[in-house]
C-alpha cells in the first residue's frame, strides 16, 4: 500500500499552472485518503470561477502523478468550489479528455497543452527576472550576467558563489537558481555546465542592448504571478480558513522583489 | 471632492460602479450565490478589517448606503454606473441598468449611467440591438459596459472580435455611445483559451478607432498583454477598478502595478474606480492620495505619480471621457450638497 508521504511527494509535482506553484504550497489539498491501492485526493480551488480549463490541468495532473506512485492502482479526484466542478470531476475521473468532457465548449481537437506551455514561459520569465535582478542587486554588471555559464554558479547554503573574476557572492539566490533550472529543465533548455546561463525561452542569447526591454517584460509576466499567487491564496483563506483571513504572506512574495 | 492639506480641491469621478441585488431571493441556484460569494470574499479579504461589510448587507444595500458611501463619506463628485445583467444567475438580474438607474433617478447631476449589450441577445432580445437603442433614448447613455464572460442559455461566454459584436459596435457609433467599457476577469469561454486574454479588445480597438474601449482592472492579472495592447491602441485605456485595493494589502504591487501603467500608457488614459460594492471608495481615495511610487521603481520605469497624475486618474480623465466641464460641476455641487437621514449600517 503507498504510503502518505510517497502521496504527498507526488502531489508536490502538480503545480497550479498559472501561479507556477505547487498546489501542495498554495494550500490547495483538503485530504488524501489510501484504502489499498485506491487512493482518493480532495482539493480546494479559491474561487467558484477559477478557469476550468485549468482547473482540470490540475486534476488530470494530480490523477496521472499519483497514478505512477508504486502500489497505486487506482486514483479518484475530487476538486471543489468550482463552477464546472461536477463536469470536470466526472470527466477527469473517467479518464476522458479536456474535448471529451466539454464537447460544446471546445474544439473538438483541442487539447490544453498549447494553454500549458504559454504558462510555462511565463513561469520561466519570471524565475528568471527574479535571479537577473539579484544578481543586479548583488552589484553584478548586465555584461558580466549574460556571460555567466550555468558551471560558474555554485550554490552556498542560501547564497550563491559565481565564479566570476573576481568571484561574487549574491546573498538569499540559492532557491532562486534551483526554481530557475528547474524550469529550464523542463523546457529542454541546455543546462549543462558550459551551457549559458540566461537565454531567450528559445534557447537565444539576450544582447547586453536588449536587457533592458526584455526585463520589463518579464518583469509584468513576475509581476502578474505574484499578484495572482497572492490573491488566490488570499481568497482561499478569507473563504476556508477565517482564523488567517488577515494573514498577507504569500508565496509569491518570493518573485517580489526591489 | 477631496482636498488636500494645503487646500487644493480634487475632483473625483468613481468610474466603475453598481447598484446590485445579491439578495437569496434574486439568485438563481447555486450560480447566484456562487458569484457573490466570490465577491464577498474579494470584499473581506482586500479590505481594511473595519471597512468590512456583513455579508446580508453586501448582497443588497440601498440607494441611500450607496449616496452615503460615495458622496458623503468617500469623497465622490460622480460616479458612472456599470450594468452588470447576469440574468442567468439572478432573477431580476444583478445589476441592470434599470437598478442602476434608481440612483441616477435620486442624483441625477452626480451619476453617469451606463448600458450594456451582449450580441447572442440579437435584435429584440433583453440586451438586444432595440433594447440598446432604447437605452439611449430613455437615458441618454454615453457608454456601455460589456461582459464578455456572461453565461447565456448554455453559452458560456462571447468575445468582441466577431460580426455578431461588430454589428453592436456600428450601432455603438450610430448612437453616439462611445465609451466602451470593457470587464476582462475569468471568461470561461472559449475554454481552451486564456480566460483572461485580451487581444479581441485590440481587434475591435483597431476596427473602431471612433470609440474609446476601456479595459476594466487593467486586464489584469494579464497586465503585459495589456499594456502591449493599450500603448499600440491610442483609444484603449485602463480602469483602475481591482488594482486599486491592492495600495492597503500589497502595496509593493501597487507600486508596480502603477510604475508599469504610467509607463505603457501615460497618465491621460487611466481611471479612478472602487469598483463600488466590491469595495468603498473612502479609503482607497484616501491611501492613493498619501502613495508615494518607491525610487527604485521612478528610477527604472522614468516615471512620476506626481500630484497632477492623481489629480487626473481621479477625476480630469474621466471627465474628459464624458465630456463634463470640471469647474462647472465642482460649481454646481457645491450648491446642492448630499444630506441623508438614516444611520450608517454596522460593519461586520
Amino acid at each position: 500500500m503507498p504510503t502518505l508521504a510517497e502521496i504527498n511527494r507526488a502531489l508536490a509535482e502538480v503545480y497550479d499552472p498559472e501561479l507556477d506553484t505547487p498546489i501542495t504550497e498554495l494550500g490547495f489539498v483538503n485530504e488524501v485518503q489510501i484504502a489499498d491501492g485506491h487512493v482518493t485526493v480532495t482539493y480546494t480551488v479559491p474561487t467558484f470561477w477559477c478557469a476550468p480549463n485549468f482547473v482540470f490541468m490540475m486534476s488530470q495532473d494530480i490523477r496521472s502523478e499519483v497514478g505512477r506512485v508504486p502500489g497505486v492502482t487506482q486514483v479518484t479526484v475530487i476538486v471543489r468550489n468550482n463552477c464546472l466542478e461536477d463536469e470536470i470531476n466526472h470527466g477527469v475521473n473517467a479518464g476522458r479528455s479536456f474535448a471529451e468532457t466539454f464537447p460544446a465548449d471546445v474544439d473538438r481537437n483541442a487539447d490544453l497543452e498549447a494553454l500549458r506551455h504559454t504558462f510555462t514561459v511565463k513561469g520561466f520569465l519570471a524565475r528568471q527576472d527574479v535571479l537577473i535582478r539579484r544578481m543586479r542587486q548583488a552589484g553584478l554588471a548586465d555584461a558580466a550576467i549574460l556571460a555567466l555559464r550555468v558551471g560558474d554558479v555554485m550554490v552556498q547554503g542560501e547564497d550563491l558563489l559565481l565564479h566570476t573574476m573576481p568571484p561574487h557572492w549574491v546573498p538569499l539566490a540559492a532557491g532562486d537558481l534551483l526554481r530557475y533550472l528547474h524550469k529550464r529543465r523542463r523546457l529542454q533548455l541546455d543546462i549543462t555546465a558550459e551551457a549559458p546561463l540566461f537565454t531567450t525561452v528559445e534557447g537565444q542569447p539576450i544582447a547586453e542592448a536588449e536587457l533592458a526591454a526584455y526585463l520589463r517584460y518579464s518583469r509584468s509576466a513576475r509581476l502578474n504571478i505574484a499578484f495572482n499567487t497572492s490573491l488566490c491564496e488570499g481568497l482561499l483563506r478569507t473563504q476556508f480558513y477565517p482564523e488567517r483571513q488577515h494573514d498577507h504572506s504569500s508565496v509569491g512574495d518570493r518573485l517580489m522583489i526591489g | 471632492m477631496y482636498r488636500t492639506a494645503d487646500g487644493r480641491e480634487i475632483f473625483v469621478i468613481d468610474a466603475h460602479t453598481h447598484l446590485w441585488d445579491a439578495s437569496p431571493e434574486n439568485q438563481r441556484g447555486k450560480l447566484g450565490k456562487g458569484w457573490i460569494d466570490c465577491f464577498y470574499a474579494y470584499h473581506k479579504n482586500l479590505s481594511p478589517p473595519d471597512k468590512v461589510w456583513t455579508l446580508e448587507h453586501y448582497q443588497r444595500y440601498s440607494v441611500e448606503d450607496m449616496a452615503r458611501d460615495l458622496f458623503v463619506e468617500g469623497y465622490v463628485d460622480m460616479c458612472i454606473l456599470q450594468s452588470t445583467n447576469l440574468f442567468d444567475f439572478y432573477h431580476t438580474g444583478f445589476n441592470p441598468i434599470e437598478r442602476n438607474a434608481q440612483l441616477k433617478e435620486a442624483f441625477p447631476e452626480r451619476v453617469i449611467l451606463n448600458g450594456s449589450f451582449d450580441p447572442r441577445h440579437g435584435e429584440d432580445g433583453p440586451l438586444g440591438l432595440n433594447a440598446l437603442r432604447r437605452a439611449k433614448q430613455q437615458y441618454d447613455i454615453q457608454g456601455v459596459k460589456l461582459y464578455t464572460a456572461e453565461w447565456h442559455n448554455g453559452s458560456r461566454g462571447w468575445r468582441m472580435n466577431t460580426p455578431e459584436a461588430y454589428r453592436f459596435f456600428e450601432e455603438c457609433e450610430k448612437l453616439g455611445i462611445k465609451n466602451i467599457h470593457i470587464h476582462k476577469g475569468p471568461t470561461i469561454w472559449p475554454l481552451d483559451r486564456d480566460s483572461f486574454d485580451v487581444a479581441d479588445v485590440d481587434y475591435a480597438a483597431t476596427d473602431f478607432p471612433g470609440l474609446t474601449f476601456i479595459v476594466e482592472h487593467c486586464g489584469l492579472p494579464r497586465l503585459e498583454d495589456f499594456c502591449w495592447i493599450a500603448t499600440q491602441e491610442t483609444n484603449v485605456w485602463g480602469g483602475l477598478a481591482v488594482a486599486m485595493p491592492f495600495i492597503h494589502s500589497r502595496p509593493r504591487y501597487f507600486a508596480e502595478v502603477m510604475a508599469n501603467l504610467l509607463y505603457w500608457l501615460g497618465p491621460d488614459k487611466l481611471t479612478f474606480a472602487s469598483d463600488y460594492a466590491l469595495w468603498t471608495p473612502g479609503w482607497l481615495i484616501e491611501k492613493f492620495m498619501a502613495f508615494e511610487l518607491p525610487e527604485d521603481l521612478e528610477a527604472e520605469f522614468g516615471v512620476k505619480l506626481t500630484m497632477e497624475t492623481k489629480e487626473k486618474i481621479l477625476g480630469l480623465n474621466a471627465a474628459r471621457l464624458y465630456g463634463i466641464d470640471v469647474e462647472a460641476k465642482k460649481e454646481q455641487l457645491r450648491n446642492m450638497p448630499v444630506v441623508l437621514d438614516g444611520a450608517a449600517p454596522a460593519t461586520a
